[in-house]
C-alpha cells in the first residue's frame, strides 16, 4: 500500500500545493532547492555543490539549510538576507515552497520504509 | 517559547502581505483534507501535534490544544510528557507514534528496522499514512517560524497561558477559547 492509496485527498491536495510552488518559484532556483534538500536529507552529494552561486541563491539556501537544520534558531538577519532579494509576499512564497519540497521528500522516505512508498 | 519578531509585512489578518492567494488556498486545502482524515484517535493526534510544536518552538501551536483530546484526558500532566516521552508513562503506541515524529522532523533516514517493526505491530498501514501526512501538516509551521508569523497573541488564553479550539467537518479549525 502507497501514501497515494491510502490517503487520496490528502496526497492529492499536497501535490496540487506543491506544484503551484513550482510554478511561482524561479526554475533555477528552484531546482538548486531540490537538490539541496534531498542531498541534505538523503546524505547523498548535491550535484551542483560546486557551482557558483548568486547571491540570491547563496542567500536563499542558508535559509533552507537553517530550515532543514533547525527552524527555531533561525535569525532575523538569515531571514532578512534572503528576503531582500523578493517583492512583498515573494519570501512568503519561497519559503513555502522550501517546505512543501521537504516534506515531500521526508514523506518519500518515512513513507518507504514505514509501508510501501509514496505513490 | 522563544520571543521572535514578526519577520516580513503582514495585513491585519497576522497573514503575509503579497503571498500567492492560489498557493494560499491550496495549501490551506491540503491542511483540512490531512485533518478530515480521523483514523487516529484524538489523543494520539494531539501528542504529534505537541511533539511538532515543540521541536519547531512554534508559539501558537505549543499555545493550543485540542479540544476533543483534553475532552478524553489529555491534561497539562499528560502534554507535559511531550517532551520526556521515553522516560514517561504515555503509551507504547503513543512512544512509538512519537519516535516517528522525531525521525520524520530530525532524519527520516533514521527510522531503524526495529522502529519499523514496532510501527506496524501498533499500528494499520492507513493509521500510519495519517501519522505521516499529520506530521507534515502540523509542521506547516516551520513556514510561520520562519516568517515570524507564530505569534500566540490574538489567541484567547486561560491562567495556565492554554487555548483550545476544534476542527469542523471541513477541516477548519474553529472555536478557539480559553476554556
Amino acid at each position: 500500500m502507497t501514501l497515494d492509496v491510502l490517503q487520496p485527498d490528502a496526497a492529492a491536495a499536497f501535490e496540487g500545493a506543491r506544484a503551484r510552488t513550482e510554478e511561482l518559484c524561479d526554475p533555477g532556483l528552484f531546482v538548486l532547492v531540490q537538490d539541496r534538500i534531498r542531498a541534505t536529507l538523503c546524505g547523498a552529494p548535491a550535484s551542483t555543490e560546486h557551482a557558483p552561486l548568486s547571491a540570491m541563491e547563496a542567500d536563499c539556501l542558508a535559509l533552507v539549510d537553517q530550515m532543514l537544520i533547525d527552524v527555531s534558531s533561525m535569525t532575523d538577519e538569515q531571514v532578512a538576507a534572503a528576503d531582500r532579494h523578493f517583492a512583498p509576499g515573494g519570501l512568503s512564497d519561497f519559503v513555502t515552497a522550501a517546505y512543501l519540497t521537504e516534506a515531500s521528500v521526508r514523506l518519500e522516505i518515512a513513507s518507504a520504509r514505514l509501508i510501501g512508498g509514496p505513490r | 517559547m522563544t520571543e521572535r519578531s514578526t519577520r516580513v509585512a503582514c495585513g491585519p489578518d497576522g497573514r503575509p502581505l503579497g503571498r500567492d492567494p492560489e498557493l494560499a488556498s491550496l495549501v490551506s486545502a491540503y491542511q483540512d483534507a490531512v485533518v478530515r482524515s480521523s483514523l487516529l484517535d484524538p489523543v494520539t493526534t494531539e501528542l504529534v501535534r505537541l511533539r511538532c510544536a515543540r521541536q519547531h518552538d512554534c508559539r501558537i501551536c505549543q499555545t493550543l490544544r485540542l479540544a476533543d483530546a483534553a475532552d478524553l484526558g489529555l491534561d497539562a500532566d499528560m502534554a507535559a510528557k511531550v517532551d520526556h516521552y521515553e522516560q514517561s508513562d504515555l503509551a507504547e503506541r503513543h512512544k512509538i507514534a512519537l519516535r516517528i515524529v522525531d525521525a520524520f522532523i530530525w532524519l527520516p533516514t533514521g527510522i531503524t528496522d526495529d522502529l519499523v517493526k514496532k510501527a506496524r505491530e501498533h499500528f494499520t498501514d492507513a493509521e500510519l499514512a495519517e501519522l505521516l501526512f499529520d506530521i507534515t501538516k502540523w509542521s506547516t509551521q516551520k513556514i510561520h517560524v520562519v516568517l515570524g508569523t507564530d505569534g500566540a497573541d490574538r489567541l484567547p488564553v486561560n491562567s495556565e497561558g492554554v487555548s483550545y479550539f476544534r476542527f469542523d467537518k471541513s477541516g477548519r479549525a474553529t472555536g478557539f477559547s480559553a476554556t
